[in-house]
């Protein structure tokens, strides 16, 4: 029968009620509390997986833990010496095993409670204790008593405390720390000084666990409920695109903190940083620079390299056959055209490696490069192994792995021609997916694999202890009894010269086995304001955004448009070897 | 109306079982795991980990401890380890594993609006344009304006996304600075985005338009309405679009599941926290709880707009559904 | 003046193939309050005609030559501002298939106000009052309530009833009716007959009937035009066609009409005093007659008369040159009378059309004859 009128009248109206439902919803949504743009904004990459200190595993995280949490000590921002921090002294006792930190009478934290001694320690617990799962908790296995307790068994109540009482890391009075280590370490401080050894209010943590039982984990690092001790504390945080530090006012030297508010932005798009900040809505960029855009930034002036404490490598499996063969690495590693991959693909100042430390750290002479010596070098490994000459066996064709990324093809590919030219080796490339590369190389299911090595602390101990037998991040099949035994004692020695030494024993030992092949040394790529002052310099480009400041005390206006455009002249300074 | 709504109920419970258990096991079939990295972790410390999260577990009994409230940790069917998360039948997606500090929940609360947001300003300036572009070029079927806009229609389904983006970029954020770059703190921000996420709708929209009016003028009733006097105007606007319009509502379903699945790019590109992100970044971080948490998000939702854009087409056409009984 | 008049419509479509001439000199006039039937196969251009007049032909349809004349004004010199105002008010047509000249997505209501709003402004009550008595007076019951129904939700008499009050909502001066009761059945038939001669006599429109149906003609029609192949071959009052066809392709048509038509076409000629049947309907062939051969294509069309591959009458000429369609001084002899029928307001298109009237008046007592002819014709083609 008839239909009924309000059904008439629906399907009259129902299309222009769908749209302007659709039309509210989109104009609706927006109702965020706008934020005033912040006297600095960076892109910080990748969402930071945490603001756990102790669990801050990659740059972005690192950076975010440096400006919200202050360590003991600190590194200077234009070198590498180690400063005070927290504690405004430290004595080390005369057998270097026993340290005592001095904390600031004056220090706060964000909730107004002084930074306490105590506060170090239930931090330094909570890091040890395997509940924390913290990926660092092994760092602190040279204190007396650490490794035991992170391996033990989970405890609760008098027993736990129990347990702690044989761990060395003990508030010998309300400002004084004092730790207690196995054995010396010269680079006990510079761990120290990583943000992961960063302490957290344990207080207030407890305080949420008892609250919010199941969901305290994901409550205690929200503006609300964190609480921090570092120069800046967290305003907003938005995932996935911006955090919001605003300079703390219980920070002991807040008078000296340059920046009122600073934006994290998490965003890992080049190309989009790149937007923002030629629009003047970021000020400092940094990370991998796709190499085609290089030949243009490097016309800007505000396009800075420095050299970075980073390798990149390529893993050689070295059980399969016959790829355990030394001269068989060693030649592979002697024809790769280093000079080639970093002049003619990478562009930015990168500089050739033959060693996995990168920068001569260890002061070694450069090392001549010749190309043509290098292969003639290589085919005679080759003869005397069997693979070249008269009756030569061939060499089995080659996989080479590596994850998904424009450069990291090229450069397989490059390093695949180079082998090809060579040594008639064939070689296949393998695209992996990120997580897939990573457990390939885990599991060992790989013939040559990228990689690359990024150190957290500036000592050439950091990228040698990787391989290291057993080491979970060799990754190679590789050992050797006696490079073990050089970095152990290396770890152990305390005089510097005796160290070095040590250690470059330890590195002719890799380079004469050549379980991987160095590629290049890193560079810092940033795109940064002229004006910013206080932005570190240091090898391992460990910023602390404390020392951040505007020359002219202000954000200078007027940033829209292409800054320092390509009319500016050609920045022509070469990354230096230190 | 009530059965075909139960009825799409019923499809969506079973897709939504289907779904889940086969992204569930292909996720954890895939190799890698969510704590693997460039640097490796301590074995004691992954096991610690892996124990925490289950990931020790079997697959089969992770996916019963995901999708219920069962404990079936040693400590029994009711002991401590129910409080990691209640399962998705209590509607806890459980912790992220990536973003340690959310609960897949957080994110879906934070990134969803973002991506609602985008998808609709798309749909609202796409559908109409769409449909206006479309008849036009109809009722000019075979002139300049006709090949113009065919011209239009199909770059904006060949170009790909980012390339429309990146060209509206250039025009509209650098060379003629009209819109910011990147970001999302106000509408304006969101013009940019949702131009880019919502021209191959719009293009697609014009092609149905044009096809369905052209065929449709073809047709008795436009006679009948040209035969009573009536316009060319209103011939095409009130008769020969009004049936043309049908096939498009019924296309909106698969539409706005296209925009909120293609929204990734559109986000990245523009700096903006939606969903998208969150769809395809999850699985490749083997982030399982959030990989899951997404897909079942976004399969009711898809499921839901479909059968919505159903519901609308056959509400529209007074033929279905109330047949009458003479 | 004549009210329409429509002269000499040639009509052509340009494919790729070539042009098609559909509609070949066609010519007929309408008188205010009579209806005239446009008769022939499908094919034939009548609907083609229709559309003209209304205007509304197909795209890629080029007239060549000819007028149509409403009240003496020519139609085809319209701009298609004018064409508006003259479709729907002083033309209206009545659809074939009511069912898909309806707009489904529209109600009854809406479709039957726009035909009102086209032409004058009115108060949305007043419409829907003016679309209610229509709907009425097309015979529907609860007018009110079918303003809001969709067609579907209508039986097809019921649909083919709005489509009639639709056309009727503007008062046109013609009613165009293409072929209104194919789409129904019987029963339903009658009625809508029966409503349009009602109407037309109400209004005093003149209805252009078009049809194929020789016993809707009989029944509704005062005056016929023969269409063949896009030609008007033959124009004749209603009973004069029935009682002495001047153009062989009209005998065949009257002697292709299925028995239900022959009782009308009886009852149209039992009403004329001086000519009583004699032929009853249960003396008509039991086997149904039809005009061998296919109608040509307009591709193809035969030199000289079109019809003459299928004419029975054929003489040589027919093949070379065509007949005009012009008034005949013919004379018939009655079979009933032996005086002669004096037809001068008719014309037909053919040269032999004493022998055919001849062969038709004697095929009233012995059909069998003329269809030996027609056999004879045939066979030797096939």
């Amino acid at each position: 029968m008839a239909a009924s009128i309000p059904a008439r009248f629906g399907r009259r109206l129902a299309p222009s009620v769908a749209l302007l439902g659709v039309a509210t919803v989109g104009l609706l949504v927006v109702n965020l509390p706008r934020l005033e743009r912040a006297d600095f904004v960076f892109v910080n990459g990748a969402e930071v997986t945490s603001l756990d200190p102790q669990a801050a595993l990659g740059v972005p995280e690192q950076r975010i833990a440096r400006a919200l949490f202050e360590c003991l000590v600190e590194r200077a921002p234009d070198g590498l010496e180690i400063l005070p921090a927290a504690a405004q002294s430290h004595t080390q006792s005369a057998d270097k095993l026993e340290y005592r930190f001095q904390l600031r009478e004056q220090a706060r934290w964000s909730n107004g409670e002084p930074v306490l001694a105590s506060d170090f320690e239930a931090s330094f617990r909570r890091m040890l204790d395997p509940a924390t799962q913290s990926p660092f908790a092994a760092q602190l296995d040279v204190v007396v008593g650490a490794k035991a307790y992170r391996t033990g068994p989970a405890l609760a109540g008098e027993a736990a405390d129990q347990a702690w009482s044989k761990v060395e890391i003990r508030a010998s009075g309300p400002l004084e720390l004092t730790m207690r280590l196995e054995y010396p370490r010269v680079d006990f401080l510079h761990l120290l000084a990583c943000p992961q050894m960063a302490p957290v209010h344990v207080a207030s943590l407890k305080r949420l666990q008892q609250d919010e039982p199941s969901k305290w984990r994901r409550l205690w690092n929200r503006p609300e409920h964190l609480v921090t001790n570092g120069a800046f504390v967290l305003v907003e945080r938005r995932l996935n695109e911006r955090l919001r530090l605003a300079r703390s006012s219980t920070y002991w030297d807040s008078a000296n903190v340059g920046m009122a508010s600073i934006d994290a932005l998490s965003l890992d798009s080049f190309g989009t940083a790149l937007n923002l900040y030629l629009t003047g809505e970021a000020d400092w960029l940094d990370g991998n620079v796709p190499p085609l855009l290089v030949p243009t930034l490097l016309e800007r002036k505000d396009y800075q390299r420095r050299p970075y404490l980073g390798t990149y490598f390529l893993r050689v499996n070295t059980t399969r056959p016959p790829w355990n063969d030394a001269r068989l690495r060693k030649a592979l590693s002697l024809t790769i055209d280093r000079r080639s991959i970093c002049n003619n693909l990478l562009r930015a100042g990168q500089r050739p490696t033959w060693s996995l430390v990168p920068w001569n750290m260890l002061g070694e002479p450069m090392r001549e490069t010749d190309y043509g010596k290098d292969v003639v070098e290589a085919f005679g490994l080759l003869r005397e192994a069997g693979y070249r000459g008269e009756g030569a066996k061939r060499l089995p064709a080659l996989e080479i792995h590596f994850n998904s990324s424009e450069v990291h093809r090229d450069i397989a590919e490059a390093v695949a021609a180079d082998w090809k030219k060579t040594m008639q080796l064939d070689c296949v490339l393998v695209n992996q997916e990120w997580k897939v590369y990573l457990d390939s190389q885990k599991r060992l299911d790989y013939d040559i694999s990228r990689s690359s090595w990024i150190a957290d602390m500036p000592d050439a101990l950091n990228f040698l202890e990787i391989m290291v037998t057993g080491s979970e991040n060799n990754r190679t099949g590789w050992s050797d009894p006696e490079y073990d035994a050089k970095i152990e004692a290396a770890r152990r020695e305390l005089d510097l010269q005796a160290r070095k030494r040590l250690l470059t024993e330890a590195l002719d030992i890799l380079n004469a086995q050549t379980p991987v092949l160095p590629v290049y040394a890193y560079v810092t790529q940033d795109l940064m304001r002229p004006e910013l002052q206080g932005f570190s310099t240091n090898l391992i480009n460990d910023q602390n955004p404390k020392h951040w400041r505007w020359k002219s005390g202000a954000r200078p206006k007027g940033q829209r448009g292409l800054v320092g455009s390509s009319t500016a002249e050609k920045a022509t300074r070469p990354p230096k070897a230190p | 109306m009530i059965r075909a709504a139960l009825r799409h109920l019923a499809g969506l419970v079973i897709s939504v079982v289907i779904v889940l258990a086969v992204s569930f096991a292909l996720m954890h079939a895939v190799p890698g795991g969510p704590f693997d990295a460039e640097r490796g972790l301590h074995p004691e410390i992954e096991a610690n980990l892996a124990r925490a999260y289950h990931l020790d577990w079997p697959v089969w009994k992770q996916f019963l401890q995901y999708i219920g409230p069962f404990n079936l940790g040693p400590d029994g069917w009711l002991g401590t380890g129910a409080d990691r998360f209640g399962g998705v039948l209590a509607l806890d997606f459980g912790p992220s594993l990536r973003h340690r500090d959310y609960d897949v929940a957080d994110i879906l609360a934070a990134s969803l609006p973002v991506s609602f947001q985008l998808g609709a300003l798309a749909l609202a300036w796409s559908v109409p344009l769409g449909i206006l572009l479309g008849t036009l070029a109809a009722a000019r079927a075979g002139t300049w304006l006709d090949a113009l806009l065919r011209v239009l229609t199909t770059t904006g389904i060949v170009l790909p996304g980012f390339v429309i983006a990146s060209l509206s970029l250039l025009v509209f954020a650098f060379a003629w600075p009209l819109f910011p770059v990147a970001g999302w703190s106000s509408l304006r921000h969101m013009v940019l985005p949702a131009f880019a996420l919502g021209a191959p709708c719009a293009t697609y929209v014009a092609r149905l338009t044009r096809s369905g009016v052209l065929e449709n003028l073809q047709l008795d009733f436009v006679r009948t309405a040209k035969g009573k006097g009536l316009g060319r105007g209103a011939v095409i606007w009130r008769h020969a679009l009004r049936s043309a319009l049908l096939p498009v509502v019924a296309y909106l379903g698969p539409a706005s599941a296209a925009i909120l699945t293609g929204s990734l790019v559109v986000e990245k590109i523009f700096f903006l926290p939606g969903a998208g992100t969150h769809f395809v970044n999850s699985a490749l971080n083997r982030d399982y709880t959030l990989a899951l948490g997404v897909t079942l998000v976004y399969t009711v939702l898809v499921f839901c707009l479909n059968a919505l854009a159903d519901l609308l087409a056959s509400f529209l056409d007074p033929r279905v559904g109330g047949r009458q009984e003479s | 003046m004549t009210l329409l008049e429509v002269r000499n419509l040639r009509l052509r479509f340009d494919t790729k193939d070539g042009p098609l001439q559909v509609l070949d000199e066609i010519s007929f006039k309408l008188e205010a309050g009579e209806t005239l039937a446009m008769v022939g196969e499908s094919g034939s251009g009548k609907s083609l005609t229709a559309l003209t007049l209304m205007g509304l032909l197909p795209p890629g349809a080029i007239i060549e030559t000819g007028e149509v004349l409403l009240e003496g004004r020519n139609l085809l010199t319209l701009s298609a501002r004018q064409w508006r105002s003259v479709r729907g008010r002083e033309l209206a047509m009545v659809y074939q298939d009511a069912n898909s000249a309806l707009h489904p997505l529209l109600t009854v209501g809406e479709q039957l106000a726009e035909a009102i709003l086209a032409h004058r402004k009115e108060s949305p009550s007043e419409v829907r009052k003016a679309c209610a008595s229509a709907l009425g007076e097309v015979g529907i019951s609860a007018p009110e309530a079918r303003l809001d129904a969709y067609p579907h939700e209508l039986s097809g008499g019921m649909r083919q009833r709005v489509v009639i009050a639709m056309a009727l909502l503007a008062r046109p001066k013609v009613l165009i009716a293409d072929e209104p009761t194919t789409a129904v059945d019987v029963t339903m038939q009658a009625q809508i007959l029966e409503l349009l001669e009602h109407l037309r006599a109400k209004y005093s429109m003149a209805v252009l009937l078009v049809t194929h149906d020789l016993g809707v003609v009989a029944r509704a029609a005062q005056k016929v035009a023969v269409v063949y192949a896009g030609r008007t071959v033959e124009l004749a009052t209603t009973k004069e066609l029935f009682q002495t066809p001047l153009h062989p392709y009209s005998v065949g048509l009257l002697r292709s009409a299925p028995s239900e038509a022959a009782q009308s076409m009886a009852s149209v000629l039992a009403a004329s005093p001086s000519q009583g049947p004699t032929q009853s309907p249960s003396q008509a062939p039991a086997r149904l007659f039809s005009i061998p051969g296919m109608a040509p294509s307009p591709a193809r069309m035969p030199v000289g008369c079109a019809f003459h591959p299928r004419c029975p009458f054929e003489v040589a000429r027919c093949s070379r040159e065509r007949p005009e369609l012009k008034a005949w001084r013919v004379e018939v002899p009655s079979n009933m009378h032996t005086g002669l029928v004096t037809a001068t307001s008719r014309r037909a298109a053919c040269f032999e059309q004493e022998r055919v009237a001849a062969a038709a008046v004697a095929s009233r007592t012995g059909w069998h004859e003329l269809e030996q002819l027609w056999l004879a014709k045939m066979e030797p083609r096939t």
